[in-house]
């Protein structure tokens, strides 16, 4: 009888060994897994993070700064991937630029992951994808799907309530590891904290014009395919909306004022604490929905749910949703095409700050020929030109 | 000077409109400007005989003096005082297509009954639609939001101002219960509806028109009421 217990023991014990091997393998393949990025013969420097502020030196979040410096005097455009790592196109739009532009007046400035910690696991009980992927013509290029905040593995415990630095706003434990909840940051905090004062740090030294920080949102959410605009942008964000709901964009992009009293984000903290105007554009993402069906990364990819497409038969949804989904080209897209219009139209309102690129393809070419095109093969590019994320 | 140098701003934006495609801006003006002003002179006859006492429809476009000759002529005159009935962008954004037709004009988000300073306006354009990040960052709510407005509008009208109810951001402001407060706020204070086709594609704008004989100005989106001001 102590026999057949000590069997059934073991044999427990090998299965629950046996899961956490494989999992534990899962991880750390994720975690380790490094993105390669072919960039445009046109950049001038690739920084570190940690150039700005050391406080991030030998951390996970010490990423790189991808800066494209025309040479000609005009005005210098951050954009930023990643901030919420379960949001792909950003990093997707953030590739796009690096691997593409040349900036022919004033200079842009890429961080493709700010929340590098965020994308080395995916969100717990949500069944996400580890990895999404891009079919382009020499393979697949392939990034690490994240989740919305940082990884407990680099930054616990949490404090049972994180109240924000400076303002002493009372916010979610968890947004502790949340990068868009941290900014101004905060340069002797926990890493997240660390990590938006070293961007901040790179924003007011480098004399950062104005930031566009890469979102999607649930379709169940009201904050939906929209920029949302720091006071001092309205003009500019006011005329961005107008045009490309006017003259691109199948869905209307709408504008709306950062809240003052809401502290941490991008679009409130960056243009408070900085010189630099501060957007932040969201577009669809289906597979955010609490009501999604299957998760897989056919979802993240093509944007269609039936599940999330009934919903918005029942008026329960805040964007537009018909078979045709949310394809990751349309959502690409309207990130890129957004960037180049902010960029237009506030060159017309501050002439200092003009800033004029090409390389970069426009809406219609991406939604003609998908993002695949503009992605580059890192094994037969120059070993100079491939960095890693 | 800030003024001048933001109109002329604009209206360099407006040329690098046409200079990136966008839609023919400068050859189509005029086309557009006809286009828009035929569909508001179709919704207003619409309006009309749509309304089931026409001797009700006109006795109130009569009352409504200006204004209804201007919408029947589908246009809004300037110079104008905007304000939002909720803390949204609409303000800024017909404050920027005012400016890029060279009509003088003010956005003011905060103006009240007290501050009103009517000046040489011809026009109070009220637009509705909330954004709960703006009221939050103005610290206010729907509720005082439509006092704030109510009162503006009290004294614009007490000044000869024609007052314009707009709803110019799409259904993005038709979401929830305080989107149609201050709707209904401002539409039923108007003498004359300036709506975007998509804020009207469920046609709520037009059967309220029409329910209370009110002359509406339809234009295709935000970029087209350039074309119906004046």
């Amino acid at each position: 009888m102590k026999d057949k217990t000590n069997i059934i023991k073991f044999g427990f014990a090998a299965i629950v060994l046996c899961a956490v091997g494989i999992a534990g393998y899962l991880f750390h393949e994720q975690r380790v897994y490094r993105e390669p990025v072919v960039v445009s013969e046109n950049i001038t420097e690739v920084k570190k993070l940690s150039d700005y502020y050391d406080g991030v030196k030998g951390t996970i979040n010490d990423c790189n700064i991808y800066i494209f410096d025309s040479g000609v005097p005009g005005g210098t455009m951050m954009l930023m991937g990643s901030n919420h790592p379960e949001e792909p196109t950003g990093v997707m739009a953030c590739n796009m630029f690096i691997e593409n532009l040349k900036v022919t007046q004033g200079r842009i400035i890429v961080v493709t992951r700010v929340n590098t910690s965020g994308s080395t696991c995916t969100r717990p009980g949500e069944a996400y994808p580890r990895y999404f992927t891009q079919d382009t013509e020499w393979g697949e290029k392939k990034w690490r799907m994240g989740d919305r905040i940082g990884s407990p593995l680099d930054s616990w415990p949490d404090p049972e309530v994180y109240i924000h630095y400076p303002s002493g706003l009372n916010l979610a434990y968890m947004d502790i590891r949340n990068t868009n909840r941290n900014w101004p940051g905060k340069p002797d905090g926990l890493l997240t904290e660390r990590t938006c004062y070293a961007l901040m740090e790179c924003i007011r030294q480098e004399g950062v014009d104005m930031t566009l920080d890469f979102h999607e949102a649930e379709l169940e959410y009201p904050v939906e395919n929209m920029i949302v605009v720091h006071q001092k942008a309205a003009d500019v964000g006011a005329m961005v909306s107008m045009m490309l709901t006017s003259q691109t964009f199948d869905v209307p992009l709408s504008v709306d004022f950062s809240p003052e009293a809401l502290h941490g984000l991008t679009h409130r903290e960056v243009g408070d604490y900085s010189d630099a105007a501060s957007y932040l554009a969201e577009v669809a993402e289906p597979m955010l929905d609490r009501i999604r069906g299957i998760t897989d990364e056919e979802l993240l990819m093509s944007g269609k749910d039936r599940f999330v497409m009934e919903a918005g038969k029942h008026g329960l949804l805040y964007s537009p949703m018909d078979e045709n989904g949310w394809p990751i080209e349309k959502r690409v897209a309207r990130h890129v095409e957004t960037a180049r219009k902010i960029m237009e139209v506030n060159g017309t309102v501050h002439p200092d700050q003009v800033i004029t690129f090409e390389g970069i393809p426009s809406y219609q070419e991406i939604l003609d020929n998908g993002c695949g095109p503009y992605y580059h093969d890192p094994s037969t590019a120059p070993a100079d030109r491939v960095f890693y994320d | 000077m800030k003024k001048i140098t933001l109109a002329a701003a604009i209206g360099t934006a407006a040329l690098m409109m046409t200079a990136c495609g966008g839609g023919d801006t400068a050859t189509t003006t005029a086309a557009a400007t006809e286009a828009a002003t035929t569909a508001a002179t179709t919704e207003a006859a619409t309006t009309a005989a749509a309304a089931d006492d026409a001797a009700e429809t006109e006795a109130a476009a009569d009352a409504s003096g200006d204004a209804s000759a201007t919408a029947e002529e589908g246009k809004i005159t300037g110079p104008f005082i905007i304000t939002s009935c909720g803390q949204t962008p609409g303000a800024v954004m017909l404050n920027m297509m005012a400016q890029q037709n060279g009509i003088e004009s003010v956005a003011d988000n905060a103006v009240t009954a007290d501050t009103f300073d009517p000046g040489n306006a011809k026009t109070l354009i009220v637009t509705a639609g909330t954004s709960g990040k703006g009221m939050g960052a103005a610290g206010t709510d729907v509720n005082a939001e439509i006092a704030r407005c109510e009162g503006v509008i009290a004294k614009a009208k007490e000044a000869g101002l024609t007052v314009v109810g707009a709803h110019i951001e799409g259904m993005a402001r038709r979401t929830d219960q305080a989107d149609q407060d201050s709707i209904d706020c401002v539409m039923s204070n108007a003498d004359v509806m300036l709506v975007i086709d998509e804020s009207d594609s469920d046609g709520w704008f037009t059967n309220y028109a029409a329910e209370n004989g009110k002359p509406i100005i339809k234009v295709k989106d935000a970029l087209s009421i350039a074309e119906v001001m004046q």
